[in-house]
């Protein structure tokens, strides 16, 4: 392995690209799972996939960049509150707009604007496609990189009335192992 | 201002003018859909890199609009291949990924250069495994170089001179090699 590789790339500053060229990108990843998958959610599967590959890498760069090598979240609460502002910020260029708490097993993550969806329109024949699955795949990748498997979801919220804006809020929902959860309160009573 | 130094600051205004987005974004998302068309290849190096090939193409022909409707006002169209190849190199690698790159080694018939560049961010975080050693990884670079040209009938031939991920030298370098200048032809096929 070249040892000067990935230190050099990992402590280097932040650096960009043009958010076109990402849009492009993006719309040539989804066109080429769409001519490979059955239905919808096959497709949207698809995406998920490739959002856990990068979600988990970038958690990784920018977890060893903010807090050193080898040092991470253990406790769910802050993971996904780091989740929502910093790697959101990092990622896509703003926080998620909240983060609520359902039924102790259930979280949700809202992004009135998010990134990848920013220059997508579904055509009518893929009904409720939402191509947020790539960022519900990314966080899909960091938790269970992180050891807080789960199963997550998404989905857009009906249009506020009067808002002309076009814009949806994209929901992730993350569903968490019952285990997970119980190893949190343990951990809460100590 | 001699016209390589005005390219370059035309490239820089673009830059500075665009919306961006986390290169490491961009490289994993690259990443994440080189490793799948590797997958549904069957790990066939030589379709990998047509099919890279052709997401790059698709990406060009798209990128050739933005280009133009962003530095339109600053000159017409190119008259020759030479031109063309600056306004590639120094215009349009800046705008949308921030790279400086150069052209070198001109032909004598002026039909043939390499484009140069100080950095890839396709090629971030990337190590390739010796059985993958004939995959041109950033192939779609060299595709949505030509795709761009092909879209203003200038075609061809793109390939790496020089590909650091392969072990050839420090920088990336691109080949160009005009096949035709595909002349204007009326009626216009709309």
């Amino acid at each position: 392995m070249n040892a000067s590789t990935t230190p050099k790339t990992l402590t280097r500053g932040k650096r960009d690209v043009a958010l076109s060229a990402y849009a492009l990108l993006f719309s040539e990843l989804v066109q080429y799972h769409k001519s490979r998958a059955k239905d919808t959610s096959e497709l949207e599967r698809a995406l998920e996939d490739a959002g856990a590959d990068v979600g988990r890498r970038m958690y990784e760069a920018q977890s060893f960049r903010e807090r050193g090598p080898g040092k991470r979240e253990n406790r769910l609460l802050p993971l996904l509150q780091f989740i929502q502002s910093s790697f959101w910020k990092n990622a896509f260029g703003r926080a998620a707009d909240s983060l609520e708490v359902y039924d102790d097993d259930e979280y949700l993550l809202s992004d009135r604007d998010l990134l990848v969806n920013r220059f997508v329109s579904v055509p009518k024949d893929y009904g409720d496609l939402n191509c947020g699955a790539f960022a519900a795949g990314m966080v899909g990748g960091i938790l269970r990189s992180a050891g807080f498997p789960s199963k997550v979801s998404c989905y857009y919220s009906e249009q506020a009335p009067g808002d002309a804006s076009g814009r949806r809020t994209t929901n992730i929902l993350m569903k968490f192992e019952r285990e997970t959860i119980e190893r949190e309160k343990r951990l809460d009573g100590r | 201002m001699p016209a390589a130094a005005s390219r370059t600051a035309l490239g820089a205004a673009c830059w500075t003018a665009t919306e961006k987005v986390n290169a490491e974004l961009f490289a994993l998302t690259h990443g994440a859909f080189v490793r799948q068309i590797l997958r549904d290849h069957e790990d066939d190096v030589e379709c990998a890199n047509a099919a890279l090939e052709r997401v790059g193409r698709a990406m060009g022909a798209r990128m050739v609009e933005e280009f133009l409707s962003r530095t339109n006002a600053s000159g017409g169209a190119c008259a020759t291949f030479e031109e063309a190849m600056e306004m590639t190199t120094r215009v349009g690698l800046k705008m949308f990924l921030n790279v400086d790159a150069k052209t070198r080694d001109w032909s004598e018939e002026r039909d043939e250069c390499v484009i140069e560049m100080e950095s890839n961010p396709l090629a971030e975080f990337v190590e390739l495994p010796g059985k993958y050693g004939d995959l041109s990884y950033c192939n779609a670079l060299c595709g949505a170089i030509r795709g761009a040209l092909e879209t203003v009938r200038v075609r061809t031939t793109c390939a790496f001179e020089s590909d650091p991920l392969r072990g050839e030298g420090e920088r990336f370098a691109i080949r160009v090699k005009l096949l035709e200048l595909v002349p204007e032809e009326y009626p216009f096929d709309d």
